[in-house]
């Protein structure tokens, strides 16, 4: 993660259960995904660092760029959360 | 700590500052500047934070990062253990005499360049769409190969730019680099049939990876060589010309995340 990461993040149960049950994990954090939803997790274990592009909110079709960026959060940039509702 | 059982609900999200505490903030700058203090590198403050004491590791964050601090400056001769019980006796009131400071005696270990992303002139080993399996590590130094995915057969889905190799510049033995490959993993090849569905993808290096299958279409180009089946196909392919393949800088710009189309979510650890 690129700069200081929340403090949710470096908590064991976080970086033992993720890579375990990222479904379960979500789930706790609020975020149910459906079985149509196929997870990927991405232990990032070398210098690559990984962009989460968070899904398009629906409702979102007249925003510009600068509304659009106002609805991404850090946690959906993790891939934890979706992006804000407009 | 990956598949580690036992630690109970995660935080929530709004478990915020990053800095609970002051001192958190100061422990993180003395984190850092303790390596270069030491004639460190990142991988051997790695190695550290691996060898603080696993009752202590387990406890608070930061107080982590204070524990690796001191293995590090003391591995260098810049502070004795002696040292710094004497300071936290001093400052708790105790009239205790502070011993003097051992000879340092920092590494020295050439770098061949900045950050640790290195070009090597021996193609990879392995090419997207290879089945390959990690190796049964066991070692006392530093890896970056986790126990989690030890053991296990997964299939190579990106090579990456090749890096400084984390277990041998974490001892400074040198940078010795090496190719480095985004490797997927069935969640059932790593926690069993009863696994939540699910894949991960994690970045390995070459020394921990043997070939299982090659892929089948490099079988195919394979014969092309050998001339059985047309022209020569080219021997290698660099990871530049693999889809999915580093972008300059080492930034990999994914694109995962609930594309609607896709319905995919990506969870980064």
């Amino acid at each position: 993660m690129l700069g200081l990461p929340p403090s949710w993040y470096k908590d064991p149960s976080y970086r033992s259960r993720i890579v375990r049950e990222p479904r379960a994990v979500l789930a706790e954090f609020g975020l149910e995904l459906g079985d149509d939803v196929a997870i990927r997790v991405f232990d990032s274990s070398s210098e690559v660092r990984y962009m989460v592009l968070p899904m398009r909110p629906a409702g979102t079709d007249g925003l510009s760029e600068e509304e659009l960026a106002a609805l991404v959060t850090r946690d959906s940039m993790v891939g934890v959360a979706e992006a804000a509702a407009p | 700590m990956g598949g580690m059982q036992g630690f109970g609900h995660v935080r929530p999200l709004t478990a915020e500052p990053a800095f609970a505490e002051p001192w958190e903030g100061k422990a993180f700058a003395l984190g850092l500047l303790s390596i270069r203090a030491a004639g460190a590198n990142l991988h051997a403050f790695r190695h550290a934070l691996e060898r603080v004491p696993p009752g202590e590791y387990l406890g608070d964050y930061y107080d982590r990062w204070l524990h690796a601090s001191q293995i590090l400056l003391a591995d260098s001769g810049i502070l004795s253990a002696e040292q710094v019980a004497a300071r936290a006796a001093r400052l708790s009131g105790s009239d205790a005499a502070e011993p003097d400071p051992p000879e340092p005696h920092k590494p020295s270990m050439a770098s061949g360049g900045p950050g640790n992303l290195r070009t090597l002139d021996t193609p990879p080993a392995f090419a997207v769409g290879d089945r390959v399996r990690t190796a049964d590590l066991h070692t006392p130094g530093h890896t970056k190969l986790p126990a989690y995915v030890r053991r296990r057969t997964g299939t190579v889905t990106a090579v990456r730019q090749a890096e400084v190799f984390p277990d041998t510049a974490a001892t400074f033995q040198g940078e010795n680099p090496q190719h480095c490959y985004a490797v997927e993993f069935d969640s059932r090849e790593l926690w069993g049939p009863d696994a939540e569905p699910f894949r991960l993808s994690i970045d390995l290096f070459e020394p921990y990876l043997e070939l299982r299958r090659t892929a089948a279409r490099r079988r195919h180009r394979g014969h092309r060589r050998a001339g059985l089946q047309g022209p020569a196909g080219r021997a290698h392919r660099g990871p530049a010309e693999h889809p999915g393949g580093p972008s300059r800088g080492g930034v990999h710009p994914l694109l995962v995340l609930s594309m609607a189309g896709a319905r995919a979510a990506a969870v980064l650890v």
